[in-house]
């Protein structure tokens, strides 16, 4: 126990951890700056697109005149089904007309609406094989969270450029959890047992009356517990910012996710919850693995190189062979989270949750029976 | 300055962590040969393809009692006689191409390309009639026809699959199904184990944000290394009679020098081993380089790999300067290296979002700089190789400069 | 002037370490910089050498500014062992500043056979001992032949031996004109090298001539060694018995002719006079007795 909280004084009233935790939370702030600044820009881009996807009704529009004029004979079939898409065609360019005055009004349950049905239009307007730049995927993940939105009597906000409380929080959790968690833990323990063999300050701990397992056990808490002040840190500081500058929100919002092919709607905080969850259990695995490699290499550089690459190559592996079988045995599938979350195809989100704790487990173990044969040099 | 160079050098590579990520590199390299030598598509496995294909089109034509020799004028209804008509043609078509495998007679094979593309823009000579945004665009179809030209003029063998399906550029936006998606991206995934290919696939995946990660590693140490600030060996360099800065300069042109001639070595050694074990392949073998406005041209493939090279060399210097700003400000290799590390993928990861071809995290993804699939995407055509040189010069330069001076006042 | 520091002040946060060094060496000679842990010796040498930069002061080695790095092909300056890099071998130090600093290749044998250290030229750093580290520092110090050498701590894990080939080396350079100018803590090592002793204290330098305060300490070889104790006590001369073998007492007692008078009066046979300094470390006493840190 006096060794954990000699460990765990050594990490948090470090520099490094005060000037971390320090910029983490600029970060957040900053990024929620950047959404108020960009608010315009957003809407904007959103008008651009709209005018974009007029313009390529319009395109069509020309070409299917100019069909039905010169090239084809009125009364043949060819003739009546180009003749079909063209008013088909012109039914988008309407809506997508509609859609473009609409952005930046209040009226968001028509904006929904009227978005459903264009996306519905464009899905018959392909079926009919018509040109659009738009894919199946976009237009069944829009209609699903649409229909979500009006069911629940929510505004859509823009992802990744709102100011409202739930959605900010989840932008940066989906940073948090996108390699963000990773980086910060490997800064905070990079050379956390690595320095001691390198400045040989392992040998006070080796030469004090205790068992040298408790040396891995309270280094892998302490970090543990640092880990943990810092995820709070991160989490609660968007929350913070987006109530006192940002707009109104709703924690049902819903985030669509993909479970065998069906498409449903999670909370953003069940999802927040699970992302984080997730990345936990991630950040316990890396914690076990470094720690078991610090002893075998006993160098930084070393030891953080091959972390970062067992976990590249594990991820990059197991994505590219990608058994449903296997999702069971893979202590690399949470190295990216979010994906995990939002495409559950054959496979649930909790489904390596067992086999990463277990191995975190053995690496820990196999750790604190080797430290005790441990020597510098 | 050319001796502290060298023993800048020394200190690099007299490590055995240096010579076990060399040694991994060599396997990598030697281990994704060996994955492309067995994906590698044969002039066998076109032949048994070509035959497969003849003897469809043959049968089919047995199907509706026709035999080769038949008078077609014999048929009755029309529209089985131009139904014959086509599929004889299909067979003479197949014919050629399974001859020119056979005799790897390229020409025949890009000739027979080439004339199924002209034949096809006969019909549709403008994308209004094909499709715009749909796999497989016009604008595909005619990379593909240009493609076979360039070829035949240059009587190049071609890699296979090299059929209208293989090509897939950034207009094909969107897919009729999965299926079809899967089928598209799986045609255009070519491999090859000849020399400029093989190169040019390995250098697709290493001259990333992950091979810049790896070079980072390779050189993490390289300032921190000189314990500054805790009378290390930076003292021992700062007694000698020459200016302060030729130390620092003299690592930044030592990781440079280094860097250059290992991605040199590992392209000359993939060259080997295509040569060894395959062939050397086309030096001018063609690269699709997007132009505004559904233009495009091609670039010879040699030429393409060392404008990448040079681009990523510029991307390694960049992240260099990070590497060293960090250790001359944290003065730990590991925070150093994770600062970096965190740095790089955070730009990399907004820098769709801070547009203009200035800012320097545009360019860690070479390949999509040069052949300028980025600036079309981002619909900026001065995201280019030379703007990426100089921002990417610029930048590290004065990321370098403050970091000589960080130096300074550190070491008081 | 050689070595010339005037007026140097240097502040550690709030604290003066150094309040105001001054040197100034004309002739070639070893100056002894001597104080306890903490006292600012290697800040003071740092600072000479533009390593650390100070508050006021300036310092001129060899009539140049010490901010012109040129200086240092004529000057040395043998620090800390950390300054090592343990991935490269001893010659590989050495033929650095031979490229450096433009001397021949053969200079690296010379220096490598001068201060014995031929059987491990070409073995990794990371693996010297703490002595082997300490011979390499010297040669890397003395290869390019300085006017001026600057030595933190030379002796620091040096076995007797090499001690003693370390200062003949030492008392050699002074012979062919190097101003050596050397901390240490060992006292017994200084007074063999010279009279020449700077104290830092508080931040201030003493600069003092041991001649004022060196005494010689004898030893007598006798050969019968009971009955000069016999002679000596009856003359009351004040002495002890070193080692159960030798006569010893110190000069400020006793003058050495007294004692040979009394001894060779009573038919006692001196067969062999020794001395030994003991200056540094009496004033060294007198200096910081009562400190903490000493």
């Amino acid at each position: 126990m006096k060794l954990l909280v000699f460990e765990f004084k050594k990490m948090f009233f470090s520099k490094k951890f005060l000037v971390l935790l320090a910029f983490l939370v600029a970060l957040v702030v900053l990024l929620f700056f950047r959404n108020v600044i960009l608010e315009d820009y957003v809407l904007d881009e959103k008008q651009s697109n709209y005018s974009y996807l007029v313009e390529v009704s319009e395109m069509n529009n020309r070409t299917y005149t100019r069909q039905l004029e010169q090239d084809l004979e009125e009364g043949t079939e060819e003739y009546e089904e180009i003749e079909m898409r063209q008013e088909m065609n012109l039914d988008l360019l309407n809506t997508a007309d509609e859609l473009h005055s609409l952005v930046g009004t209040d009226e968001w349950q028509q904006q929904l609406n009227v978005e459903i049905s264009f996306m519905e239009q464009v899905r018959e307007y392909r079926m009919a094989e018509g040109e659009y730049p738009i894919s199946e995927e976009e237009i069944r993940h829009t209609i699903a969270l649409n229909q979500q939105l009006l069911a629940q009597g929510i505004p859509k906000e823009i992802e990744n450029y709102s100011q409202a409380p739930p959605n900010f929080l989840l932008q940066v959790v989906n940073l948090w959890v996108t390699l963000g968690a990773l980086v910060v833990v490997l800064l905070l323990i990079g050379d956390l047992m690595t320095n001691e063999f390198e400045s040989r300050s392992i040998n006070l701990l080796f030469t004090q009356p205790f068992n040298r397992a408790h040396i891995i056990v309270s280094k892998f808490v302490s970090s543990l517990i640092v880990y943990l002040i810092v995820s709070v840190v991160v989490l609660l500081t968007p929350l913070g910012v987006s109530y006192l500058f940002g707009t109104e929100g709703d924690f049902q919002y819903p985030v669509i996710i993909e479970v065998d092919g069906v498409l449903r709607a999670l909370t953003a905080v069940d999802y927040a919850v699970q992302a984080v969850g997730l990345m936990s259990v991630m950040v316990v695995f890396m914690i076990s693995l470094y720690l078991f490699y610090s002893l075998i290499f006993k160098q930084t550089i070393l030891t953080l190189f091959v972390l970062l690459g067992t976990l590249l190559l594990g991820y990059v592996l197991t994505a590219a062979i990608s058994m449903d079988a296997l999702a069971w045995f893979n202590p690399f599938k949470y190295v990216l989270p979010e994906q995990v979350i939002l495409t559950q195809e054959n496979e649930r989100w909790y489904d390596a949750i067992p086999v990463t704790l277990i191995v975190s487990g053995v690496l820990l173990f196999i750790a604190s029976r080797k430290i005790k044969t441990s020597k510098v040099d | 300055m050319i001796k502290f160079i060298f023993f800048e050098m020394k200190k690099a590579t007299k490590s055995a962590f240096f010579y076990m990520l060399l040694a991994l590199l060599v396997l990598v390299v030697s281990g994704y040969f060996i994955y492309n030598y067995i994906q590698t598509e044969r002039v066998e496995d076109m032949v048994e393809e070509a035959e497969r294909q003849l003897l469809g089109s043959e049968s089919s034509l047995e199907e509706m009692g026709f035999e080769i020799g038949d008078d077609i004028n014999e048929v009755e209804d029309p529209l089985e006689a131009s139904e014959i008509e086509n599929i004889l043609m299909q067979i003479e078509t197949r014919e050629t191409r399974l001859q020119g495998y056979e005799d790897h007679d390229w020409k025949k094979v890009a000739q027979v390309e080439v004339e199924m593309g002209e034949e096809h823009f006969e019909r549709f000579p403008t994308q209004a009639e094909e499709q715009v945004y749909t796999w497989m665009t016009h604008f595909s179809r005619e990379v593909h026809l240009e493609r076979n030209r360039w070829l035949l003029d240059r009587e190049i063998r071609p890699v296979f699959p090299n059929h209208s399906f293989s090509e897939l550029t950034v207009y094909d936006e969107v897919f009729d199904s999965e299926v079809e998606e899967e089928i598209a991206h799986d045609f255009n995934n070519i491999h090859s184990s000849s020399g400029f290919y093989f190169l040019y696939r390995l250098f697709e995946l290493l001259l990333t944000v992950f091979g810049a990660a790896f070079f980072l590693f390779l050189f993490g140490n390289v300032m921190t290394r000189e314990g500054l600030g805790q009378n290390g060996p930076i003292h021992f360099l700062y007694t000698q009679p020459v200016r302060r800065r030729t130390v620092f300069v003299s690592k930044v042109i030592t990781v440079t020098l280094v860097s250059l001639s290992t991605v040199l070595g590992v392209g000359l050694f993939s060259l080997l081993l295509g040569t060894v074990f395959d062939r050397l392949g086309a030096w001018d073998y063609p690269v699709l380089i997007y132009e505004p406005e559904f233009q495009f041209s091609f670039m010879p493939m040699g030429a393409f790999l060392l404008w990448s090279a040079l681009l990523f060399l510029m991307v390694l210097v960049f992240c260099y300067a990070w590497l060293f700003l960090f250790s001359v400000l944290v003065r730990r290799t590991s925070i150093a290296i994770g600062l970096t590390l965190a740095v790089v993928f955070l730009g990399v990861q907004f820098s769709d979002q801070i547009v203009g071809a200035y800012n320097p995290f545009l360019y860690f993804d070479v390949y999509e700089i040069i052949t300028f699939e980025t600036a079309l995407v981002q619909e900026n055509f001065d995201i280019n190789l030379v703007n990426g040189v100089v921002s990417l010069g610029v930048s590290s330069l004065l990321i370098l400069v403050v970091s000589y001076f960080v130096m300074k006042v550190k070491m008081k | 002037m050689i070595v010339k520091v005037d007026g140097l002040k240097k502040k550690y946060k709030k604290d003066w370490v150094l309040k105001g060094i001054d040197i100034e060496v004309e002739e070639p000679q070893i100056i002894a910089l001597v104080g306890p842990n903490g006292s600012g010796k290697t800040t003071l040498m740092n600072c000479m050498t533009n390593l650390l930069t100070y508050d006021q002061g300036e310092v001129e080695l060899l009539g140049q500014k010490n901010t012109d790095t040129k200086i240092f092909k004529d000057v040395s300056y043998l620090q800390d062992n950390r300054i090592l890099y343990g991935t490269l071998t001893a010659y590989d130090h050495l033929k650095f500043i031979c490229d450096v600093q433009g001397l021949p290749k053969s200079k690296i044998e010379e220096v490598a056979k001068r201060v014995g250290m031929e059987s491990y030229l070409k073995k990794r750093v990371q693996n010297f001992s703490l002595g082997m580290k300490q011979h390499l520092l010297l040669a890397m110090v003395i290869i390019n032949d300085p006017k001026v050498l600057l030595m933190d701590e030379p002796l620091t894990g040096l076995d007797p031996t090499s001690a003693i080939d370390m200062r003949n080396i030492l008392l050699e350079l002074r012979e062919e004109g190097t101003t050596v100018i050397v901390s240490s803590h060992n006292l017994d090592e200084i007074d063999r090298l010279t009279n020449k002793i700077y104290f830092l204290k508080d931040g201030a330098l003493l600069k003092e001539s041991l001649e004022q305060f060196a005494t010689k300490e004898y030893y007598l070889t006798v050969d019968d060694l009971e009955k000069a104790k016999g002679v000596l006590e009856e003359a009351a001369v004040p002495f002890s018995i070193y080692n159960q073998e030798q006569v010893t007492f110190e000069e400020t007692d006793v003058e050495l002719q007294t004692v040979i008078d009394h001894l060779n009066k009573q038919g006692v046979a001196i067969l062999d006079i020794e001395n030994e300094r003991v200056g540094a470390e009496k004033r060294y006493r007198e200096l910081f007795e009562g400190d903490a840190s000493v």
